[in-house]
Order: structure tokens, then sequence, then C-alpha cells
């Protein structure tokens, strides 16, 4: 099949390597045109930068979009399941922000998922680079903790609850599970994982590859880190205007965690719900994600200019 | 050792047949032109024989047609380490055919054609070149297609600080091991260079104008016992190169017949990459939105799997300038390099020596095809130009087969001209405008309905008009039969004007059974 073509990210203008802090190499894509408003994007779990594509094609020139792979994904290094921790994705973050966001300038800073936490972590354990590279933050189809609890991947009616807890503990865990399943059986997993019924075709098989792509020891090493998160002490740390956006479809994240977050943070500027939409929001809607980053910067982005004057 | 058992002969004032160009056209001319007794001289510009298997020494170069067909019918050789050669050892294996033929004391290397004019007044070609002037009555241009390096237009190159080449002129002696390496193109050089670059470069970035669809080569080394085996039976090579020839012939029916048919290229193309490349994203930028077989099919076990690896990119754009240490891409993207290599492939439609060949009316052939394209007669003679003859000349390139075929094919054509001269006790022969003008218009016709003018793209096959001037719609058998014999009712024939005396009589070698010679000749090849 054939993918519309916003489904291919726009070729990066430029390309670099950061190193994090325990040296492992993380793959930067720097987007649109120097002197444009930075905003920096972080993937969440068993994607890559280029699943911003179809949002990267809205903003076009208007932003310099910064996308980068997190550890163990697309062109970033490989990690071994150990060094896939919260703390390694704040490093990362970080090394990222430090190394894109020119002095003076502080970007907008959205995360989709595990992209997000990483961004709620930062602010809880590295409030010095908060304030000094990030004027406001996008916080899209995520969640704080009790992720393996509150997902609705299993259908569980009562009593069952526990067996269908450990099902997707099991499903989201386990390297060989997805792989073991013919091409169409993926499509089917990853869809109804991933996506509302919704989703066309495109959608579906786009993000069936995405997380196909993703090595099976990075999915298991995250996965873990996924079901033993609990940031929510964070989020009052995350002292900038943060949207927070989710599709109310969503059965890894579902919209009870953004309801919760937007109650928790200190500037919120609201909840963007959509209606219909699964987890994958820059897919699903990359007119409302590209929107909600338009808003951001339009209202909140401080360039060198504004803070020197 | 020398590089040639020869390739010094020396440069007489005058003689009977001069080939440009000692690849494997002027080879082959220099042995069925001999052994018919011919005095013939084959001038080579490079201080080697080989041609394209010469100049294309980069790493990985190799040939997409399987080596038991893609060599000389008069000499096969059972001793191919791979079903599909490397340049090496193609480049031996002429040399071999130099040695083994004897041909050597007919080149002259180190030679280069300036120019050559049509003296119509004493029916000679007047040749010039680096070497001093000579005449010849017939003049036969197997100086290839594939021979004069292309760059993109209009990229600009001088203010670049790294090293810049082309495949088609590798230097040897750079060593690419840790360094950020540009490949400009992903055509069929490309992607020989591209895995083996990947595996010593720190980065490889590809820049990628249109993709190419690939499907695999299945590589595979020819073990010792095939080879025993073919020395002692040459039957069974032969039965093998028949086979591989006739696959090769049915995948005309894609090209040229029913278009549709590529469907299953694409999807095995697709399969291919989809196992190599698990990345979306690199996918949709490698996949081609032309039907396959428009431009060039790939063949390749180690391109996609290289793409894949961490080091290599591929930005989907034209190069537009090198600029400092950067690549700049049409959409303004910008990758660091230390080396540029161009691997943009050939000059095919605008022939350098097309220039140098000047005509009865004084106007170049360049300035005759200015108008009209590249066009032949049976893709050999040209109108207004007297006893030239081309090996690989307009319209017989092929999409699915070897062109040693063809090479094979149009030296008996010329070879049959030539006996017909010395039979009929004609000198000068040149085709009517009406035969070249049916045969091209028969030739165009049947192209307008190949994948190649209907699938959706623009390729080396097209010159600057998109008029496909290089390729044979058909398959190589029908070309055989229809350049078998020349049909002197195509040509104007005359006796030499001033009864000036004709070519020395040959002297190297005897004219041995050439009737028979030439019947092989006609039949090889399968």
């Amino acid at each position: 099949m054939r993918l519309p073509h916003d489904f291919v990210p726009p070729v990066p203008r430029t390309r670099t390597t950061v190193a994090s802090a325990d040296g492992t190499r993380i793959a930067v894509e720097v987007h649109g045109p120097d002197g444009a408003p930075t905003v920096v994007l972080g993937h969440g779990w068993t994607c890559s930068a280029g699943f911003w594509g179809r949002v990267l094609h809205r903003l076009g020139d208007e932003v310099r979009a910064v996308v980068y792979d997190q550890r163990g994904h697309g062109r970033s290094e490989h990690v071994p399941r150990g060094a896939c921790t919260t703390d390694a994705l704040v490093e990362d973050l970080e090394a990222v922000l430090l190394a894109t966001v020119p002095d003076g300038e502080r970007a907008v800073v959205g995360g989709h998922s595990m992209g997000a936490m990483a961004l709620v972590a930062l602010a809880g354990e590295r409030p010095a680079v908060l304030r000094d590279k990030v004027c406001a933050a996008l916080l899209a189809s995520t969640g704080v903790g009790r992720l393996v609890d509150e997902a609705r991947v299993v259908p569980h009616p009562g009593p069952l609850r526990a067996v269908a807890k450990a099902m997707t503990q099991r499903g989201m865990s386990d390297a060989r599970l997805l792989t073991m399943l013919p091409r169409w059986g993926r499509r089917v997993a990853v869809s109804h994982i991933t996506l509302s019924p919704a989703a066309d075709r495109h959608e579906r098989a786009y993000c069936t590859d995405v997380v196909l792509a993703c090595p099976p020891h990075t999915r298991a090493g995250f996965a873990r880190m996924l079901a033993g998160l609990d940031l929510g002490n964070h989020l009052k740390a995350l002292d900038v205007p943060a949207l927070v956006l989710c599709g109310t479809q969503d059965r890894l994240t579902p919209p009870r965690h953004s309801h919760r977050i937007t109650a928790a943070l200190p500037q919120s500027l609201g909840l963007v719900e959509l209606s219909g939409i699964g987890h994958m929001t820059p897919v699903q809607s990359p007119d409302a994600v590209a929107d909600a980053v338009r808003r951001l910067v339009r209202d909140h982005h401080v360039t060198a200019a504004t803070v020197t004057a | 050792m020398t590089p040639t058992s020869g390739g010094a002969a020396a440069l007489p004032e005058r003689v009977h047949v001069l080939v440009v160009g000692a690849g494997f056209g002027g080879i082959a001319a220099a042995v069925r032109l001999s052994q018919a007794g011919h005095d013939l001289r084959v001038l080579e510009k490079a201080d080697d024989v080989g041609g394209t298997w010469r100049d294309n020494s980069y790493p990985g170069a190799g040939c997409d047609v399987q080596s038991h067909l893609y060599s000389f019918s008069f000499a096969m050789n059972p001793d191919w380490t791979r079903s599909f050669s490397l340049q090496p050892e193609i480049h031996a294996y002429l040399h071999d055919v130099v040695r083994r033929f004897d041909v050597g004391r007919f080149i002259r290397c180190g030679v280069e054609v300036l120019g050559a004019r049509w003296d119509d007044a004493r029916s000679v070609w007047a040749v010039t070149t680096s070497a001093g002037d000579v005449l010849a009555d017939v003049l036969v241009n197997a100086s290839g297609p594939l021979s004069e390096p292309r760059l993109p237009d209009g990229v600009t190159t001088d203010t670049f600080t790294g090293t810049v080449m082309h495949t088609a002129r590798w230097d040897s002696s750079l060593d690419l091991t840790g360094r950020r390496v540009a490949v400009v193109g992903t055509g069929a050089s490309a992607i020989q260079l591209v895995p083996q670059v990947a595996k010593v470069a720190a980065s490889v970035t590809v820049m990628q104008r249109t993709p190419a669809w690939v499907i695999p080569r299945n590589q595979h080394r020819i073990p010792a016992w095939r080879r025993a085996l073919y020395r002692r039976v040459p039957a069974v090579q032969k039965g093998v190169r028949g086979a591989i020839y006739a696959g090769r012939e049915l995948m005309v029916l894609g090209f040229v017949g029913r278009p549709a048919l590529m469907r299953t290229v694409e999807l095995l193309s697709r399969r291919t990459m989809e196992k190599a490349i698990s990345d979306p994203h690199l996918r949709a930028v490698l996949t081609p939105r032309y039907r396959a077989g428009c431009k060039r099919i790939l063949i390749s076990d180690d391109f996609y799997p290289a793409l894949a690896r961490p080091n290599v990119e591929v930005v989907p754009q034209a190069v537009t300038r090198l600029e400092g240490d950067e690549v700049v891409g049409a959409g303004g993207t910008r990758r660091t390099a230390d080396v540029v290599v161009f691997a943009t492939g050939f000059e095919a439609t605008d022939l350098p020596v097309a220039r140098h060949v000047v005509g009865r009316a004084g106007r170049s052939l360049a300035d005759v095809w200015s108008g009209t394209g590249m066009q032949a007669l049976r893709g050999a003679t040209v109108t207004g130009f007297p006893n030239l003859f081309f090996l690989i000349g307009p319209n017989t390139g092929l999409g699915h087969s070897s062109m040693v075929h063809v090479i094979e094919s149009q030296l008996a054509y010329l070879l049959d001209a030539l006996d017909l001269m010395r039979r009929k006790g004609f000198d000068v022969m040149e085709p009517q405008q009406r035969a070249q003008d049916a045969w091209n218009a028969d030739v165009q016709e049947r192209l307008s309905m190949t994948i190649w003018a209907t699938g959706g793209c623009s390729s080396w096959y097209q010159d600057a008009q998109g008029r496909i001037s290089t390729l044979w719609p058909g398959t190589t058998w029908r070309l055989r039969r229809q350049t078998r014999r020349v049909d002197l009712g195509e040509y104007r024939t005359a006796r030499r004007a001033d009864g000036a005396a004709p070519a020395p009589a040959p002297s190297a070698q005897p004219a041995a059974q050439p009737a028979a010679e030439q019947a092989v000749a006609t039949q090889g090849g399968r």
C-alpha cells in the first residue's frame, strides 16, 4: 500500500548527533528555518522521529522543529534493557535541549506519550533546564502513573480485572509476542491498542509499521519502565504554561490521565479532547496537534530578543 | 605484467578499417575483423583496453547480467567465479581475449581520436588523432554510449573543500575509512558502491532524485567442480548460457509487450525492501512512483541492507551545489561531507564522439542529430556519413539482456558490409534517407507502447526532447535477425571517385575461411 504523501516526513534540513550523559548517541533532526521559533518534540514508546511527519508537514516553515529519536529507537544508539529508564530519557531530553535551543531562547517542548513523560520527569529533576530552555509544554496522549492499571487494551469485565491487567503487562513487555503474529494479526493488534476504530487503513498500516520497526528489546525495556512509572509528584514542577491533549478513544492512556494532569498542572492552559481519536494523536489528528503547537508558539514563545528586551 | 598483451600497434598512414575504442566492442571488432582478413587498427584513448570495465573500478563495480551471458560467444570463459562478475574479473577477461586471439597487435592505446572528416573527393575518412593523421576507408565507432561521465546540470562544486569524484573516474588511492561520504545518485553504479562504502565510512549520505526498483541479485559463487565441468564440457556452459539468454528474452514481454506484467517486479522489490528495512519512513522514501522498468531495474543483494545501517542516510533530494564542507540539496538541506562521489552515469544520449565526426555535407553528427535526436539505420549507419558504422549505435541498448549480444549482432552487420564491399567491388556505402527514416519510424512506433515511454518516469534512455534514442524495443533475437545481412536496397553504393588505390591488402592475417567464421558470429551468443 502506498501511503499518502504527508506520512513521509519532510527531509530534515540538518541532522546531528547529541551525546547523552551516559554517552548514548541521540539522533536529532532539525526542520524549518534557523531564526524561527524552536519547537522540540519527543516521540513515544516504539515510535521514532519520523512519527511527527504529519505534524511537521503542517507546521512547515513556521517553526524550527527539532525532533529526535528516543534512545533505542530510530537512528539513536541502541541500549541494553537496563538503560531504558526515566532518568535516561530525562538526560537524553536535557542533552537535546542544551544542544539545539539557542542561548537566550526558550523553546516550546512537546511530547507524545512517553515523550511527554520525559518532559514531566525533566521538570522535576532538572528545574534549571526547564527554566532556561522551556517556555511552554504540550503533553499529548500521556499519563504519569498507573499506566497498566488504567489501560483499556484488554476488556476487563469485573472479576477478570486481574487477568486483563496481567495480559496487558505481558503483551506490552514480551519482545516476541507481536512479531510472532502474522502480518494481518499485527495490524489488528497494533490498531486496536494504539488507534481508534475511526482510523483509516493508511493510519493502521503506518502505525503498525512504525511499532514493528522498533527493536523488540527496546520495546520490552521501556515497557518495564512504563509499568513502574510514577511521576505524579513531578507535575507541580512543570511550572510553565502547559496544554494537555488527548483522544477520547485512547485505550493506552485513557482520557482520565489527561484530566488528572490538567488539574494538577501549575499553569494549565486546559485540555484539548479529540473526539473519537485513539492514542496516536499526531497520526490520527495531525491538524489538532499542529494547532496546539502553533498556539503555544504564538502565545508563549520566548526568543532571545524578548529575553534581552 | 603489462596491462595488455598488445596495445602499441603502429599507426599507419592509411588503414582499411579504423575502430575507435577498445572496450567490448572494439576488442570484438579486432577479433572478428582480423579473422575475416580485414586490415584494421583499433585506437584507444586510455592507456589500457577494457572501456567501461576499465573505467568503472569503484568498489563493488560489477555487471547486472550473468557472467555466462555477458561474454563473447566466440570466447566463452569457463572460469567465471561468480554468477554475476565483478569489474576486475571482467576486465581480466577482456585482457585474456586480447591475448587469446592475439589482437593486441591491432590495438593502439593512448591515442585519442580528435576528429574525423569524410573526404568526399578521396572517399575516405580523414581522421585526426593525438598521434597524427590517419586515412580510413571505413570508420567504426566502438566508443560506447556509457563512456563519458555525466554530472548533474548546474551543480557548482568549486567552493567545496573536500574531494569530488565520479564513479567512472575512481581514484583507488583514496581511503574512505572513517570519512564522511556523500553519494549522489541511486542508479546502477550507486547501488553497487554504497554498500561497500557504508562498511568503512563514518557516514554515508545518499542523495536521491528518483528511487529505483531494486530486486535481488542472488549473487553466488560458482563452485570449482562446475568450473571444471564447463572447462571439460563446453556444451554444458553453452546450455546454461542459452537458458539465461532465454529467460532474459522473456522479460521483453514485460518491457515491450505488457507493461502491466511489471507489477510482479514491483511486488518482488517491495518484499525485498520490507525484509531489509524495518523503518516505514525510509521505505516510503525508497518506493518509486513509476512503473517498474521505466527506469532501469536494478539488482542488488546488499543495497537495502546498507541503507538500513545507522551510518547511512537517504536524502530524497537532488543536489544543487557543494559548498564549504557541505552538500546542499534542492530543499535547502545540508549534510557535511569530506568526499562527494557522483554516481550520476554517462552522457548516453549526447555522445561526445558525435561532435568530432563530420560527414559528407560538412555537418557534424552532433549537428545533424541536434534536431532529430540520435538516428541511424539498423543502429549502425547514418545518412550523410558514408562508411561509418556504430557498435552500440542509436536504439540498440537493452533493459533486459547482455549488450555483448548486441555488439556481436552489430559486428555481423559490419562484417557483411565489409564482405559485400570486397565481393561486389564498391568502396562507399551510405544509407538512403528513406530507409533510415522508415527504420526509425518503426522503432519509435514500437517504443511508444513500451514501459520506457508509458511508465511515468524520465530516464537516461530519453534525450533532452524526451525521445527514446538509446533502447531497442524488442528481443535481442529480433535485432540479430534484422542485422544479419546488409540489404543493399537500403544503401547507395559507389566506387571510389578518383580511382585512388584502395587500402593495402590485408597483411596481418590470411583471409582464412571468412564465410565460415561469419556464420559462427551470426549464430553465436545463445
